[in-house]
């Protein structure tokens, strides 16, 4: 699905991805842990070129997104994000946050998009929801609301860039819920999280980065139980200490 | 090196644009159809003031209409400042000038002068007690003038003044013979020096508290001005001139104009509330000062308004320049350009930038339209800030969130950006078109009659400044308040998403 080749990215002189390899298939849920500053969100943000690569290829359902004919934005149009901050647009209400990408680009109609953000809503169970406005709602409320506006593209991947990481920790758990359901159903999802125990249960692969590479990949098992690296095992080691 | 001259290239491509106006074509042929242009400055009764129909009317206009009847030309009159008269004779947007204009040296090196149509004589204006009897006695007094004239001329101590000498004599200069007799009502002053008619007029309508003093030390010739080497229309003046002396027009036009002058009396009551009324009643009914505020109030009103939208126009497109500079993280054109044109404007005084593009740009004719482009191109320099930073005032995240559902840069910017830029706009946005409002009261200087042109010409007509001034602010605090209003009713209802 997504297949990620020598990746480079420089802020000005600063290289924060070196040279990143993956292989991301159908389906499949990859959590991205590391310590903060080695280019995890940065990976993530240059798979939909929200942020935008220095070199390398980057191929999504056999498009390179590098490549300046095919079409970003039709291009996002299957590949969601989800962000730390939510980013829901404040000026709409629950429902046109939801309907307001589909109609607008005329991949539905007005009913077919109010019919299906009902549905997105129900399934996190914000239904009731429907009509307020974003400032309204709670922290983990309003990621809900975030995924469930992702999902009403349609998208054939979703990337989460640490979307937990906002909540209080009371509210962590109705969103991880969410991103589990997904996960079962068969999403394809790339998250940046610190969350270890969901790293743990739901992730098919957990990739390690440190220092602009992927340092390490495996199972979670391989990952949690049987690290090789001496960078993996520290900062698991200063993760379980918290 | 090479940036520098980049940024000059931005600033030279603003002024073009700003100067694209110059190429307007000025439709003024004098010849070919007839008409002929005639500046004067209607502050100088009776030989020209504004007429109850608010048109510049007058012994002067009277004149040189009766001359164009005679000698098959039509007239058309503009108003500018007095100052500027010769001037516009210089660049052609006049051909003529009628404005009870004394023939000096001075001015002949720059117009030519048609024969004297009228002899006037300098007089001086005291108040009652004053001890003053003559000329000389001015000599260390204060003394008020109107800018520009003889009086001005014979009052300031100088080489060539053998009159006035002594140095320490100060002379205040009024842009209007009735500004200076006010002065001298409120004790400003000690007295006026102005051209006898005028003199006589303002000496009568307030008899009660002034007296003329006639010095014969100066009498000039008042004389209609051409531009240099026009001998063609001299020639026609010359003529019709002595023709409407002959026939007998010209002594009717004295007759009616200059010794008819007729003396408004004010009702003078005890009881100081009736006076009130009855003052208010002279100031606004009487000399239908009402008329001219409401139609000051209607200039102001749409020169605003049109200005505003121009100005919001402008700033939008403007800030929507700028900005491209915060989107690709280095300088454009655009916003090169857009960020010289705001440093332009935002570095020079509304008032120059009026006169320019009235005076400069616009050649002295289509006195609204210059406002109007003026205040519009200086508005929207500020607007254009106010909106870029309502923009900027935006989280960065609500751009990713739109792109990242697959909206492009600009379908971003009008489904969520701008809808929620303007929220933060609409404060900032409504002060700038208060301030405008209140910023056009400058157009009397280009010979619009907007509100406070308006009141200005009350103060000249019935000598009083109290009455219709205060009446001039009210009416513009009763607009900003009216629009302070409306803006506190549309930021309520923008805001409505901000409620938990």
């Amino acid at each position: 699905m997504i297949i990620v080749k020598d990746l480079k990215k420089y802020f000005g002189e600063l290289e924060v991805l070196k040279k990143i390899d993956c292989h991301i298939k159908p389906g499949e849920c990859v959590v991205v842990i590391g310590p903060s500053g080695s280019g995890k969100s940065t990976f993530l943000r240059c798979l939909n070129r929200l942020e935008e690569p220095t070199s390398g290829s980057i191929l999504f359902d056999g498009q390179d997104i590098m490549d300046r004919s095919n079409d970003i934005n039709k291009i996002r149009q299957k590949l969601s994000m989800v962000f730390q901050h939510f980013n829901l647009f404040n000026h709409l209400t629950v429902m046109q946050n939801l309907t307001l990408a589909p109609v607008k680009q005329k991949l539905m109609s007005e009913e077919e998009a109010k019919k299906k953000a009902t549905e997105l809503l129900v399934r996190v169970g914000l239904a009731e929801k429907a009509d307020v406005y974003p400032a309204q709602l709670s922290g983990g409320q309003k990621q809900r609301v975030a995924i469930a506006r992702s999902l009403a593209m349609n998208p054939k991947a979703i990337l989460f860039d640490e979307p937990t990481s906002a909540l209080d920790p009371e509210m962590v758990g109705e969103v991880l819920d969410v991103m589990k359901t997904l996960a079962k159903e068969g999403m394809t999802m790339v998250v940046v999280t610190h969350e270890m125990g969901f790293a743990r249960d739901v992730a098919d692969r957990v990739l390690f980065m440190s220092d602009g590479y992927i340092t390490e990949e495996g199972t979670p098992e391989q990952i949690f139980n049987n690290p090789q690296q001496e960078r993996t095992k520290a900062f698991l080691r200063a993760v379980s200490n918290k | 090196m090479k940036k520098s001259t980049k940024r000059v290239l931005a600033m030279c491509l603003t002024c073009l644009v700003l100067l694209g106006g110059m190429f307007f074509p000025v439709t003024k042929s004098a010849q070919a159809t007839d008409v002929i242009t005639v500046g004067t400055y209607a502050e100088f009764p009776p030989f020209e003031y504004i007429g109850d129909d608010g048109e510049p009317d007058g012994f002067d206009i009277a004149v040189i209409e009766a001359i164009g009847e005679v000698e098959g030309f039509e007239v058309e009159i503009i108003n500018m400042e007095f100052k500027s008269l010769i001037a516009s004779l210089s660049t052609g947007s006049l051909d003529a000038v009628i404005a009870g204009m004394t023939v000096t040296d001075e001015r002949k090196q720059s117009v030519d002068f048609s024969d004297s149509y009228y002899t006037a004589t300098q007089y001086i204006v005291v108040a009652k007690d004053s001890d003053i009897t003559s000329l000389a006695d001015l000599n260390g007094k204060k003394i008020a003038v109107q800018e520009g004239t003889t009086g001005d001329l014979l009052c300031t101590p100088g080489e060539d003044n053998d009159v006035i000498t002594d140095e320490n004599t100060e002379v205040m200069r009024f842009k209007k013979g009735t500004d200076a007799v006010v002065s001298l009502n409120n004790g400003g002053v000690d007295a006026v020096v102005i051209d006898k008619n005028p003199a006589e007029n303002f000496v009568a309508n307030n008899s009660d508290k002034l007296k003329l003093i006639k010095d014969d030390t100066s009498t000039e010739e008042y004389a209609i001005a051409v531009a240099k080497g026009d001998t063609e229309l001299l020639d026609k003046i010359n003529s019709g001139l002595a023709k409407i002396k002959e026939d007998g027009t010209f002594d009717k036009l004295v007759a009616e104009y200059i010794e008819g002058a007729e003396d408004v009396e004010t009702e003078t009551s005890g009881n100081v509330i009736q006076q009130f009324i009855n003052n208010l009643k002279y100031v606004f009914i009487d000399t239908n000062g009402y008329q001219l505020m409401a139609k000051g109030l209607g200039v102001t009103i749409g020169i605003s308004f049109c200005a505003g939208i121009l100005g919001i126009a402008l700033g939008f497109v403007l800030a929507l320049m700028k900005l491209t500079e915060t989107r690709k993280k280095r300088k454009t054109v655009w916003s090169r350009i857009a960020g010289a044109y705001i440093d332009i404007i935002r570095g020079t005084p509304a008032m120059v930038q009026l006169l320019i593009m009235f005076m400069v740009i616009f050649r002295s004719q289509y006195a609204y339209i210059a406002a109007i482009l003026s205040f519009g191109i200086n508005s929207g320099a500020y607007v254009a800030e106010n909106i870029r930073a309502g923009i900027l005032a935006v989280d960065v995240g609500q751009m990713e969130g739109g792109r990242s559902l697959g909206f492009t840069y600009g379908e971003t910017m009008r489904y969520i950006i701008l809808p929620q830029a303007i929220k933060n706009v609409i404060p900032a946005l409504g002060n700038e078109m208060i301030t405008l409002v209140k910023e056009t009261s400058i157009v009397g200087y280009v010979a619009i009659v907007d509100l406070t042109k308006a009141g200005d010409f009350i103060v000249s007509r019935t000598y009083q400044a109290f009455l219709p001034l205060i009446a001039v602010a009210i009416v513009y605090y009763i607009i900003v308040k009216i629009m302070t209003r409306i803006l506190a009713a549309i930021e309520r209802r923008l805001r409505q998403s901000d409620n938990r």
